[in-house]
């Protein structure tokens, strides 16, 4: 009897402990949270949080505003954010400046 | 890393075409314990195997000839190339010119530029030009003429008249473009242009200080303004200031579409009055829009949709790489069981 009870109060906590159950539709819809999250959070961060972000993923802390991110991912962004760098040439015209003088080194 | 620095914002001439508003009467110029900061923290920036080439100008940076020379040998001690440009005032004899050209060639200055128009040469004749890049040369200093020319100057050839006069090792033409020192006006005849909005990218994005700390993505007549502007280095370091070089949404538009972008969405919004109906180049259109306080607003809301639009791009990349790698381990590891089930 006494075991019966004690089992009877053991399992509503059982069940409580429980995780909720993952659906295809669940286990979609938080992926999509994640990239919108991810997209909010690109969309939003300065110059200098940019910057920041691209160090961080070169040294192979992968997470964007805290949120992680696989490694191919975070391959994928730092490439991205890298490319900023690289000044595409003008398709037409040769680099000009004005007020200055820099012989073409690149 | 190039990065151009604009000593002085006092000049011997006062030339119509001005876009710095330098002159006599001006008398702003870097100091040069701040020139040196910025170039020590520009030195620590540069990465492996990079290059680092600092290009002087002003106003007329050979007015502070013992500044000039100071800045030179302070940047080639950090092992960069240092480059000046001027409009040759000092070449008014050959001795004075040696003796000038000895000094920063021996501070370690590899390529001269100097500069020549018809504005210039109500100040400083072009002779003094041809002077000051002919012993420049003979002193293995690399040169540059740089010509600003109008459009009736263009039709009677007298760029190239100039240019084989000079015979600097390379010519660099410009035409004029309206922005001018404060209050200059020129006959609308003199502008060079082409109908249409000039396609292409930003030719000419270089990080440039001026003489008051005040630093901007273009070193172009008309570009000093607040669309272009990046900050203060008496207010920012230089690395926020080349964060916000590479980061900047205006800056992203500038270098992956070219100020073409900002003209659409200007005439998507009903603005298409403000714009001209010819323009010299990519520059000219860029320096108008950012000469405009509405033009420059638009500019500024497109940029911010630019860069939402790169973020969504980004992330929407992402969730499709995310989706095929699933997809390739689901198939590999059904594959993989098979394979033990057939072995079976």
């Amino acid at each position: 009897m006494s075991d019966n009870s004690s089992r009877a109060q053991k399992k509503p906590q059982r069940q409580k402990s429980k995780p909720p159950k993952k659906t295809a539709r669940s286990v979609k819809k938080a992926k999509s949270d994640t990239y919108a999250a991810i997209a909010k959070a690109l969309d939003a961060a300065t110059p200098e949080q940019l910057s920041a972000l691209q160090s961080n993923l070169i040294k192979g802390e992968n997470r964007v505003a805290g949120i992680p991110l696989s490694r191919f991912d975070a391959g994928y962004l730092a490439a991205q954010l890298v490319a900023y760098h690289k000044k595409p040439k003008p398709r037409h015209r040769p680099k000009i400046y004005m007020e200055l003088f820099f012989p073409d080194d690149e | 890393m190039k990065l151009s620095l604009l000593l002085t914002k006092r000049c011997n001439a006062q030339c119509a075409h001005c876009a710095t508003d330098s002159g006599p009467y001006a008398r702003r110029s870097l100091p040069t314990q701040k020139v040196f900061s910025i170039m020590n923290e520009a030195a620590q920036r540069r990465r492996a195997g990079e290059s680092l080439m600092f290009g002087l100008s002003g106003g007329e940076a050979f007015l502070d000839l013992e500044q000039l020379v100071a800045v030179i040998a302070h940047g080639v001690g950090l092992g960069a190339t240092v480059t000046c440009v001027t409009n040759a005032y000092w070449a008014t004899s050959d001795a004075k010119a040696q003796s000038i050209v000895a000094r920063v060639r021996a501070a370690g200055l590899t390529h001269l530029a100097a500069s020549t128009s018809r504005y210039h040469q109500r100040f400083v004749p072009i002779e003094r030009v041809k002077r000051a890049l002919s012993t420049a040369r003979a002193a293995g200093i690399n040169t540059l003429l740089k010509i600003v020319y109008s459009a009736p100057e263009e039709q009677e050839g007298v760029v190239q008249r100039w240019a084989d006069f000079v015979g600097a090792d390379a010519l660099q033409a410009f035409p004029v473009v309206p922005y001018l020192r404060q209050g200059g006006e020129l006959p609308l005849e003199h502008y060079v242009r082409a109908p249409g909005l000039p396609k292409g990218r930003c030719p000419a994005a270089v990080l440039t200080i001026r003489e008051d700390g005040a630093a901007f993505n273009c070193c172009t007549p008309g570009g000093f303004e607040t669309l272009l502007k990046l900050g203060n280095v008496f207010d920012h370091s230089l690395d926020a200031l080349v964060d916000r070089y590479h980061f900047d949404p205006t800056f992203q538009v500038l270098r992956e579409q070219g100020p073409i972008h900002f003209a659409r969405h200007a005439i998507k919004n009903g603005e298409e009055g403000r714009l001209r109906s010819a323009y010299a180049d990519v520059c000219d259109l860029c320096a108008h829009i950012a000469s405009d306080p509405v033009l420059t607003k638009l500019a500024q809301d497109s940029a911010r949709t630019y860069r939402r639009r790169w973020a969504m791009r980004i992330a929407k990349t992402m969730r499709a790489n995310a989706t095929l790698i699933t997809r390739k381990s689901t198939s590999q590891r059904l594959t993989k069981s098979r394979g033990i089930e057939h072995e079976r």
